[in-house]
């Protein structure tokens, strides 16, 4: 099916509305990151502005709508992932295309209002570049929802996806998102603001796959917020992009909520992937965990930046983070800070970052078993990531995310000396 | 001609040289003991042989099976039936014992041009060999040596070596750490492998093990070189009056 995307596109003048506007001021005045913000220390901001900068001097031009046929971007971004276009909700350059979705218990409108106080700049450059938000709400029979966002890049090109995702109480719901890209030759920014709210016992299960083209640079805000009895189950794996920028906040903001992250990503050559995770705990008895496995070969840098904070009279709360790292190259870095702010009294905190290569010896071990040096280092490999993987072990996405890991260390294998 | 050729081997660590000139003959169906004091180096000897990264081969050769066995990749040579027993058993995380084995296995099979084996004929295998080394097999579901005792880690070495059968076997001080019932255990799974196929090179400190598998020709190894070699009745010798004597004899 062809499909060009919502009536909302820019035409002639941008920003359009009032709101957009002042979402620019906004952006405007609080100014392009830079490696002097401290949560921007780690990752290339100069070439984050370069790109914004020189993509907002034709802004017309750069959120310009497409026209893709959907069934064949999905089949061709997603090979290994069978997609039934009525079953996913797709946006093309980060506007909802009309894919013929059919909701299966899922509910989606793009007349949302913009959600929420931007905090940063590029969350207000996300709303001067949206007059709405594509709204989402589930109900109780819902299926798993696949968002799949498509870039583009026929021309440089600014895409702004800007969701907000509602559970309502006591509603269980799946989510599989996935950021894939056809073409990679344009320079691209992708700059996606998301918002979660999970009311009282909700339950949402998420699992994210980002596979852009390896010149895109990505900006990725997620805001959730859990009300008493929520629970989060988060699961991401970054394998693309030049530059992947996951910023996760998540409030916990009811008793006995919790929210467990788990994440795995590789970075090859000159890539950066960057996590920044902050976890408030704002009500007692709150727990939340965050199991994060970086691979970082040829001269990436991988970044992990985890907080967590517990505020005043957050007692019993329950808060754990690990970061592990390997290193396959000499030439990679890593940087990891895990933090804890606390302010309750009685609390359990437990925090651990760790970096190294693979294990000389055990892989001598295997290799004096007689198997071959790419399986040992495989297999140490996935001993390595088992932790970060567990949450996702039995669900219909495992054997893509096998193959994926399997690809992205084929291609960092030659940095490996064994 | 022998299973493994040894001729003039001269090995160092960094700058400092280790073995100065070991030549050593190993035939198919024999057992030999190679004993010495510490730092003579026994373990080095077993550690070349099997391929492990950090140790410099200035010059001599080293034959097996007809191939010039230093010319092969570590997982090559292991591929052609050499096995070492590790000293120290190394832990891995997240790798389960039966994984590794499987994996070991049909790596071997492959090569040799076999069939992988499948799960049910992999399984019985590997309970009749757990039975033979008397461990539960619930050590097959946990991760590799991870969290065993010293004798697990040792009796999980001989497992993995009778479930392989290489033709040349290298024992690192497989006695050692082993109480008495274990070192029984540990022979019997040795001795159970003596064939007349089948090479066996045990390196050892202490005479102990040599008294449940009895070598056929035991070396001494002191400061590099073969000083001399006998008979079981020379370990005998060895364990009485030490090691002094056979640098003496050999200075003299």
């Amino acid at each position: 099916m062809s499909a060009s995307v919502s009536p909302h596109a820019v035409e002639s003048a941008w920003p359009q509305s009032k709101e957009q506007q002042a979402a620019y001021r906004r952006f405007q005045a609080m100014g392009l990151p830079t490696q002097r913000d401290e949560e921007w220390r780690y990752a290339p901001t100069d070439e984050i502005g370069a790109a914004v900068t020189s993509l907002l001097a034709d802004p017309v031009s750069s959120m310009r709508d497409v026209s893709v046929d959907i069934d064949s971007a999905l089949a061709a971004a997603l090979p290994d992932v069978p997609v039934d276009s009525g079953r996913a909700l797709v946006l093309v350059n980060g506007r909802l295309a009309d894919s013929g979705f059919s909701g299966n218990g899922w509910t989606v409108s793009d007349n949302g209002v913009a959600v929420g106080g931007d905090t940063t700049a590029m969350a207000a450059l996300n709303a001067a570049c949206n007059a709405r938000t594509i709204a989402l709400t589930v109900d109780g029979n819902s299926e798993p929802l696949h968002i799949v966002h498509v870039v583009t890049a026929q021309r440089p090109t600014l895409a702004s996806p800007r969701l907000h995702v509602t559970v309502p109480a006591n509603v269980s719901a799946n989510v599989v998102e996935h950021l894939v890209q056809l073409e990679a030759d344009a320079p691209t920014v992708v700059n996606a603001a998301v918002w979660i709210s999970l009311q009282s016992g909700a339950a949402l299960r998420w699992h994210r796959l980002q596979c852009l083209g390896n010149s895109t640079l990505s900006v990725y805000e997620t805001n959730a917020t859990l009300e008493s009895e929520a629970t989060m189950d988060w699961f991401s794996l970054d394998t693309g992009a030049a530059l992947a920028r996951n910023h996760m906040r998540i409030a916990l903001q009811g008793e006995f909520a919790r929210a467990d992250l788990s994440g795995v990503y590789l970075s090859a050559d000159q890539q950066v992937i960057d996590n920044r995770l902050a976890i408030r705990h704002a009500q007692a008895n709150a727990s939340s965990s965050q199991e994060y496995a970086g691979i970082a070969g040829g001269e990436s840098r991988a970044i992990f930046q985890g907080k967590v904070r517990v505020d005043e009279g957050a007692d019993g709360t329950k808060a754990k983070q690990r970061n592990r790292n390997l290193l396959m190259s000499d030439t990679a870095k890593v940087y990891t800070k895990p933090e804890l702010e606390i302010y309750a009294d009685e609390v359990e905190c437990a925090h651990g970052a760790t970096t190294g290569q693979i294990d000389p010896d055990a892989l001598f071990y295997l290799l004096a078993r007689g198997i071959h040096a790419t399986h040992a280092k495989r297999m140490l490999v996935d001993a390595f990531v088992a932790a970060s993987l567990a949450p996702v072990n039995d669900t219909p996405l495992a054997a893509t995310i096998q193959q994926r890991l399997a690809d992205k260390l084929a291609q960092l294998q030659p940095d490996v000396s064994p | 001609m022998p299973l493994l050729s040894i001729k003039d081997l001269h090995v160092s660590v960094g700058s400092t040289p280790i073995l100065k000139g070991l030549s050593l003959d190993v035939d198919a169906g024999e057992v030999h003991a190679v004993m010495g004091p510490n730092g003579s180096g026994k373990s080095t000897l077993s550690h070349v042989l099997a391929g492990k990264p950090g140790y410099k081969v200035d010059s001599g050769t080293v034959s097996y099976d007809g191939q010039d066995l230093l010319d092969l990749e570590p997982d090559e040579r292991a591929r052609a039936g050499v096995f070492l027993a590790f000293q120290y058993p190394v832990e891995i995380p997240g790798v389960n014992n039966a994984y590794l084995l499987r994996a070991a296995l049909n790596a071997a099979r492959t090569t040799r041009g076999e069939e992988e084996i499948d799960a049910v004929g992999f399984m019985k295998l590997v309970r009749d060999k757990c039975a033979l080394m008397q461990m539960d097999q619930q050590f097959l579901t946990r991760s590799v040596n991870e969290g065993f005792s010293g004798g697990e880690k040792k009796r999980n070495e001989v497992l993995q070596m009778a479930v392989l059968e290489p033709r040349l076997c290298l024992l690192d001080e497989t006695d050692s750490g082993l109480d008495i019932d274990a070192l029984k255990v540990v022979a019997e799974g040795i001795n159970t492998l003596r064939s007349t196929e089948r090479a066996m090179l045990m390196v050892t400190h202490y005479q102990r093990l040599l008294s449940y598998v009895e070598p056929d020709v035991v070396h001494v190894l002191a400061d590099g070189v073969i000083q001399t070699s006998g008979g079981k009745e020379l370990a005998l010798k060895l364990e009485a009056e030490g090691y002094d004597w056979v640098r003496r004899e050999s200075a003299a």
